[in-house]
């Protein structure tokens, strides 16, 4: 899959977020090709955020990095 | 007992030290799972053979790269994962943990210790598949590796950086030599691999103790999949075994790594190919079963002096079925390999064992690195039992025998007999001369034909008893003398004097005579 | 009377032998006794010297004989000795292997058992760890389960505001 044939990010949040941040978040899905940005809030991701643009995904959850924690010890 | 303030305190250091994950790594989504396959959405990055990691630590192996998918297979977790789960890339392929103190242990095919003792700490890893070293890198083969075998070290000697390949049906002995020649490591300064590929955990039990008990585990290591192990680990573990190998060659050192068998070996990649949707060839094996094997095999090789000189013999086991080894499998094998022995169940039941077929097993570089005594001496008798063979086949109609034909058909069986070897019984390059020389002389006319087996063992306890120092007179290396034969032979008679009896020795030598 | 007589009996021998005759029989019986000697006695002398040396012979013989016997007797003791000492050799031999074979096998149960127990103590060192690292486990999974609820609930808006501007920073820089 070629990235112009991408057209939204998918990002999933904990919480609403202020415009600021919506605004870097949309910022950063152009850069990498998405043209549109749909919002999910789903609180079992704790914190922090998820983008999935296409196929890549960006996991900088609360919950992953917990996993991580807990499969280190 | 269980110290709690120690507990606190690792747990503390482990928290301390857990590493920042890395959120940017290329990340799929499991579209499809089931018979440990998993199909992955996404996943561009990914190369072949690459390893990836499954949300809740599972590892996979990328095998398929599609055009909008990536087929892998599970190393664990077959049951935990589901759709939707994330799959990272690793980056790396599968590795292999190595180190000295692997020695004596037994591990899975990824280096976990399977056996029960102490955490391995050494951090070193080989990538699982490597390539095989260049042409310019490889030395002659030229030491030998003595298997303590007489049948296989005077007839069909195996050298060091050798592939010979044992093949046969089920119930013939085939692990019995591997084994064997594990245990006739010890003082040899080689070191011993047993890759144990869809074995039973029971009879791989059993091979544990031998080794053990006698002592061989201090120089063998393991690597274990037996046959409840997921596929991929059965695939993965001739791999493994041969990195763990390639660390010990790449140090200088001698290896000589077993692959127990890889009929099975073929079969797990046949099933992980089909589970994949690859097409299925003869006998339903994918396209690239040869590949698989010659790939293994190649890896085997005798380093140049200037790469350190080190080694690894590998001897591949493979089954046949109903002695067939035109079989597909087999013929691949046999083709990749320098060489093989081939057992029969005929006469594994007749009481030959090693049931070594000696007209169908060839060595085709051992020869130069057999050595020079031995090398001597065993000249005439591959032409010797050929010979005898067809007499006794064409003798089985019965007719009238002069004294001649008989006496030629005693010395023959004679000589299969000396042959013959009991199991985890291994003999030195020395008892091999002396049997040698003996069983080629006159002197077997004196022996009974049924004795010989005891008459053998006797004779070697008698002169270790006795004859300490005949055995320091011999040199491995060279021609025996004609001055040490006669020793050899004058030793053999009063042995046989005082074993045999003369009563019995004496009519027999006067007819012989 | 007496005297007439005899004188009467000397004639008539007188008359009746005359002292020729006696004389030539006397020459004919050296004559046929020299004869005779020669004719009979000499080879009958020789049969007994013959006899006799025969006899010498064979008593010869017999004494040879006797000593041969003696030395055979003599050497079949040396035989019967050596056959002794060569049985004791054997003997000795068989005992010697008989040894080094029971040495071996004593020493190879001997490694065994060490073996046996070395790797006993193993194990237990081994299952000792393994228990420690087992309650270690349960207490992280514990903690980490808490330290999850506890997030949950105190995470505020300006924390997941920190927590995403890192993550975005951190993938902008690639």
């Amino acid at each position: 899959m070629k990235k112009a044939d991408i057209v939204s990010a998918a990002v999933t949040l904990a919480m609403d977020v202020d415009a600021e941040t919506r605004q870097k978040i949309e910022a950063f899905c152009k850069v990498r090709g998405a043209a549109r940005v749909v919002y999910t809030i789903d609180k079992s991701i704790l914190g922090g955020i998820v983008i999935q643009i296409g196929d890549d995904i960006y996991d900088g959850s609360l919950l992953s990095k917990i996993d991580t924690v807990r499969q280190s010890i | 007992m269980v110290n709690v303030k120690e507990i606190g305190k690792d747990l503390i250091k482990k928290i301390n030290d857990v590493r920042p994950p890395a959120d940017d790594r290329a990340c799929g989504k499991i579209i499809s799972s089931g018979d440990g396959i998993i199909h992955i959405s996404g996943l561009h990055g990914v190369k072949y053979n690459e390893l990836l990691e499954i949300r809740g630590g599972y590892r996979a192996l990328a095998l398929n790269l599609e055009h909008d998918s990536v087929g892998a297979v599970l190393f664990s977790g077959e049951d935990k994962v589901g759709c939707g789960d994330f799959v990272y890339s690793t980056g790396e392929t599968a590795h292999m943990r190595v180190g000295e103190e692997l020695l004596g242990r037994i591990v899975d095919p990824l280096g976990q210790p399977l056996d029960g003792l102490a955490e391995l700490t050494s951090t070193e890893t080989r990538p699982v598949e490597f390539p095989a070293p260049a042409i310019m890198d490889r030395g002659k083969v030229n030491t030998p590796l003595q298997t303590g075998i007489l049948a296989i070290d005077s007839m069909i000697p195996i050298g060091r950086g050798q592939r010979e390949l044992i093949i046969g049906d089920r119930q013939t002995g085939k692990t019995a030599i591997a084994v064997d020649t594990i245990l006739n490591q010890k003082d040899e300064n080689v070191i011993c691999i047993y890759v144990s590929i869809g074995q039973k955990a029971s009879s791989l039990a059993k091979i544990v103790n031998t080794l053990r008990t006698a002592g061989a585990l201090e120089y063998t290591s393991i690597v274990c999949s037996t046959a409840d192990d997921p596929v991929p680990m059965q695939y993965l573990a001739p791999y493994s075994g041969c990195a763990l190998a390639e660390y010990f060659m790449y140090r200088g050192k001698d290896v000589l790594i077993v692959y127990d068998d890889l009929s099975k070996h073929a079969v797990a990649y046949r099933t992980m190919s089909l589970l994949l949707n690859r097409p299925a060839g003869r006998e339903a094996y994918p396209g690239d079963v040869f590949y698989l094997h010659s790939r293994l095999l190649e890896r085997a090789a005798k380093l140049s002096e200037e790469k350190g000189g080190g080694s690894i013999t590998a001897i591949p086991i493979v089954e046949t079925l109903a002695g067939d080894i035109s079989a597909y499998i087999p013929t691949n094998v046999i083709s990749i390999t320098d060489g093989q022995i081939y057992l029969e169940s005929e006469l594994f039941n007749s009481g030959v064992r090693p049931a070594v077929n000696v007209g169908l097993s060839v060595s085709r570089v051992g020869g130069s690195a057999q050595r020079a005594s031995i090398r001597n001496i065993s000249g005439q008798l591959r032409v010797n039992l050929a010979q005898y063979r067809e007499l006794a086949i064409f003798m089985q109609f019965g007719s009238d025998l002069d004294a001649e034909t008989q006496k030629m058909l005693s010395r023959g069986a004679k000589m299969t007999d000396t042959l013959k070897q009991r199991q985890y019984l291994n003999y030195s390059v020395r008892d091999m001369l002396v049997l040698l020389t003996v069983s080629q002389s006159d002197l077997v006319d004196k022996i009974p034909e049924k004795k010989i087996v005891a008459f053998n063992e006797g004779l070697l306890d008698y002169i270790r008893a006795n004859h300490a120092s005949l055995y320091g007179e011999i040199d491995i290396d060279k021609k025996l003398s004609e001055e040490l034969k006669n020793k050899i032979l004058s030793v053999a008679e009063e042995y046989i004097n005082c074993s045999v009896g003369i009563e019995q020795s004496a009519p027999a030598a006067a007819s012989g005579a | 009377m007496i005297k007439f007589f005899g004188n009467q009996m000397l004639a008539a021998i007188g008359d009746l032998v005359e002292w020729e005759s006696i004389v030539m029989h006397l020459i004919a019986l050296v004559i046929l006794t020299v004869g005779l000697y020669f004719l009979l006695f000499k080879p009958v002398k020789r049969m007994i010297k013959e006899r006799q040396d025969k006899i010498r012979k064979i008593e010869k013989e017999n004494v040879d004989l006797n000593e041969e016997v003696k030395k055979m007797k003599e050497s079949s003791e040396i035989v019967l000795a050596d056959a002794r000492k060569e049985a004791a050799v054997i003997h000795e031999n068989a005992i010697k292997v008989a040894n080094q074979k029971a040495d071996e096998i004593v020493q190879g149960a001997r490694r065994q058992a060490k073996g046996m127990i070395d790797r006993t103590e193993q194990e237990l060192e081994e299952e000792r760890r393994k228990l420690g690292s087992d309650i270690e486990k349960q207490i992280a999974e514990v903690s980490v389960a808490v330290a999850q609820k506890v997030i949950a609930r105190d995470i505020t808006p300006e924390d997941n505001k920190k927590l995403i501007e890192e993550s975005l920073s951190e993938w902008s820089k690639n």
